[in-house]
């Protein structure tokens, strides 16, 4: 059998004392760490040496890390110890690195860019290329996002299952899609992928008793997810079902019923005429009227008709102004025409009666400024020439302003949201113009 | 499905209930005249003919 | 499962395997050679080092639907770092070795060396240097050569299928295929071995047994 188990589980961390200054560390996680830079003088310690040699001094100030060494948190189910903090640079910006141990699960890490966390595990499956796309093991794609860009340590406190030092290169390349980053780290000997999953605003920050961080998104990381897209889709399906709806209704309700029909004759240049169409019905409820005027003899001439729809039973009357005209002629560009012979006018919710159209038509020729009658006093002729004039009542119809005003107003929340996604996106992908305001 | 998606569903609702209405009462801003319409003759619109 | 005692210190020491030639003795640390002249003492071994590797002696897990345990251990180590080879033995008898590094887990078991062998292999018969990416089949895998390093014995215990003297050293080559397959060749001595299988999680193996340590869970897939 084997030796007998210890009657209490062995701890995980172990004290040792560091070579150069004395002072006490903890290893955490024997046999697997091969250099611990020791948290009180900054030297790089062999442990892999049983006289702990001193690999390296510090060369930088020592810092603090956000989350201390020795941190223990729960990350989406599974229990970290912090063991070894990395700052690394990439001379635009810079980012830190946690690296995590659990001895069940070996090694994970905690991306912090400043703004997110992110967790993260080296891939052990080689990740396959679709095209310009990348592909990782549960199927997923991710789109080249920048690369290759050198990658420096900074700064280094705690053990690593590598000889770190700073000022290590590596060259990086990275991959996203909304939420994770996929990236590749290369230098002369050796190749890893791995693979970070975005936390949510507070993940990190409770599972390792930090501070929280408030959620803005003034610069974007590159796999973060626009916080606008749900609604954008949303927004645009319930949109284009009301458009369409709206639409429907309109063409249902767009018939109209013709009312009444009559010719009638105006006097060029003669005295005013007063015309009456009677009974006029609007039964039940307030409906819209068009009254179309239709005179197609026109020929540099205009008639000015003043429609009166007047309620048999109130008097009461509504007033409206319809011209119908025509005018032809030639000059420099060659011949040309002009204006229209069959104007309509609309009148909006003609409350429930009985009406008469009253209708004034006056027809004047139409004399060109140029011309010597201009200036002249117009005479009313006593023989005027007529000219016919056809006039038609019709009830209903679809406002066409009326679909359009509809339209405009479903459309103003999609395209509220789609500018806010768009300019999310232009700054996500580091496009300097856009705008830098948080949402 | 998120709150201000709800909240621009009822807005659309309430559209579409508008839009129902002006068209079963004949109602529109956009109309020449008539009992809600713009114009009317003489005042604000244009009388006369259109061309020089 | 046998039962005998040291030859050295006198302590009850067991076998599980029928065939395998040394026991460490988890007393007093001599290697103990099975010959036909019986059990003999030849010396001590280094004990191994202390980690925080969750396997030991006893630990059983699965290779896919064969059902292993672990029997031995040889703890490797070279100028920047460690690692340990758990001997497994199966149902059937077999053994094979689970590489432990960094967290993670190789599954390897011998493939019978045919003939000269394939690049890698010569190059170790010959004493010549191998490159790194190197490419060499085995089993119908093609694999690329990540790693050469010089191993040397840090320390072993339980049963094994070789002896591991004080200082003793041999070249190891690590290769790696696209899919999560990767070998290991070695020579010892004068045999050049192959060993070819896959990374495994810990969760794969369907381990029972594993060390506890204070103040952390014990995992949700290990009994």
């Amino acid at each position: 059998m084997t030796e007998a188990a210890p009657t209490a589980a062995p701890s995980t961390v172990r004290a040792l004392t560091c070579t150069q200054c004395g002072g006490t560390l903890s290893l955490r996680a024997a046999g697997y760490t091969v250099s611990l830079v020791c948290e009180h003088c900054g030297a790089t310690l062999d442990t892999t040496d049983p006289q702990l040699r001193i690999i390296a001094r510090a060369t930088t100030a020592l810092r603090r890390p956000l989350i201390p060494l020795g941190s223990r948190g729960v990350l989406r189910g599974e229990t970290w110890e912090v063991v070894g903090y990395l700052e690394r640079s990439d001379g635009d910006g810079d980012w830190s690195e946690y690296l995590l141990f659990n001895p069940y699960q070996g090694y994970g890490w905690l991306i912090d860019d400043g703004r997110r966390f992110s967790y993260g595990f080296l891939l052990d499956r080689l990740p396959e290329m679709d095209g310009t796309q990348l592909v990782i093991d549960n199927g997923k794609s991710l789109d080249f996002y920048s690369g290759p860009y050198p990658a420096k340590v900074r700064f280094v406190v705690g053990e690593f299952y590598w000889r770190v030092a700073v000022g290590e290169r590596v060259r990086v390349t990275d991959y996203v899609r909304p939420g994770t980053i996929v990236s590749c780290e290369e230098n002369d000997s050796e190749r890893t992928w791995s693979r970070m999953d975005l936390l949510n605003w507070g993940e990190a920050e409770r599972a390792f008793g930090i501070q929280q961080r408030h959620p803005n998104t003034s610069t974007p990381s590159p796999q973060e997810p626009s916080p606008w897209r749900d609604r954008l889709v949303e927004s645009l399906i319930i949109g284009a079902v009301a458009a369409f709806t709206l639409i429907v209704i309109a063409i249902i309700g767009s018939g109209s019923t013709r009312v009444a029909s009559a010719d009638f004759e105006a006097g060029l240049d003669g005295a005013t005429r007063t015309v009456v169409i009677h009974n006029i019905d609007i039964p039940a409820h307030s409906s819209a009227i068009r009254i179309s005027a239709q005179s197609d003899q026109l020929d540099n001439s205009w008639v000015d008709l003043d429609y009166s729809l007047v309620d048999r039973r109130t008097q009461q009357s509504f007033d409206a102004y319809g011209l119908a005209e025509h005018y032809h002629g030639s000059d420099s560009d060659g011949p040309w025409s002009e204006g229209n012979t069959r104007p309509d006018v609309r009148l909006s919710s003609i409350p429930p009666g009985s009406y008469d159209l009253v209708i004034e038509l006056a027809a004047h020729r139409w004399v060109p400024y140029t011309s010597p009658d201009f200036y002249n006093a117009r005479t009313v002729d006593p023989n005027p020439v007529p000219i016919p004039v056809t006039i038609t009542v019709d009830r209903g119809g679809m406002f066409g302003g009326n679909v359009l005003l509809g339209l405009i107003l479903i459309a103003i929340w999609p395209g509220f949201v789609f500018w806010r996604h768009y300019s999310f996106e232009k700054r996500r992908s580091g496009d300097l113009d856009a705008d830098g305001d948080d949402s | 499905m998120k709150f201000s998606s709800i909240a621009y569903a009822l807005f659309c609702l309430l559209v579409l209930a508008g839009f129902v209405q002006a068209t079963r009462s004949g109602f529109s801003p956009f109309a020449d005249g008539g009992a809600r319409g713009m114009g009317g003759h003489g005042g604000s619109s244009f009388y006369g003919p259109t061309h020089k | 499962m046998f039962m005998a005692n040291c030859p050295n210190c006198g302590a009850a020491i067991s076998f599980r395997s029928i065939n395998l030639p040394v026991r460490v003795c988890d007393y007093c640390h001599s290697s103990i050679v099975r010959s036909d002249a019986g059990l003999v003492s030849t010396g001590k071994v280094a004990e191994v080092p202390e980690d925080v590797s969750p396997l030991q002696i006893g630990v059983r897990g699965k290779d896919g639907a064969h059902s292993f345990e672990l029997i031995g251990r040889v703890r490797w180590r070279w100028t920047d770092g460690g690692w340990n080879e758990w001997l497994a033995l199966f149902d059937d008898g077999s053994t094979g070795w689970i590489g432990e590094a960094m967290g993670r887990y190789m599954l390897l078991r011998e493939v019978p060396s045919t003939g000269p062998g394939n690049a890698v292999e010569r190059s170790l018969r010959e004493g010549k240097e191998v490159i790194l990416g190197t490419e060499v089949m085995i089993n119908w895998v093609k694999y690329r050569v990540t790693d050469v390093k010089q191993a040397v014995c840090a320390g072993s215990e339980g049963e094994l299928p070789f002896n591991t003297p004080p200082g003793f050293a041999m070249p190891s080559v690590d290769l790696m295929a696209d899919d999560g397959h990767c070998a290991s060749i070695q020579k010892d001595g004068d045999t050049v071995q192959v060993y070819a299988g896959r990374y495994a999680t810990l969760a794969e193996l369907k381990p029972t047994g594993l060390r506890a340590f204070e103040g952390w869970p014990m995992p949700r897939f290990a009994a």
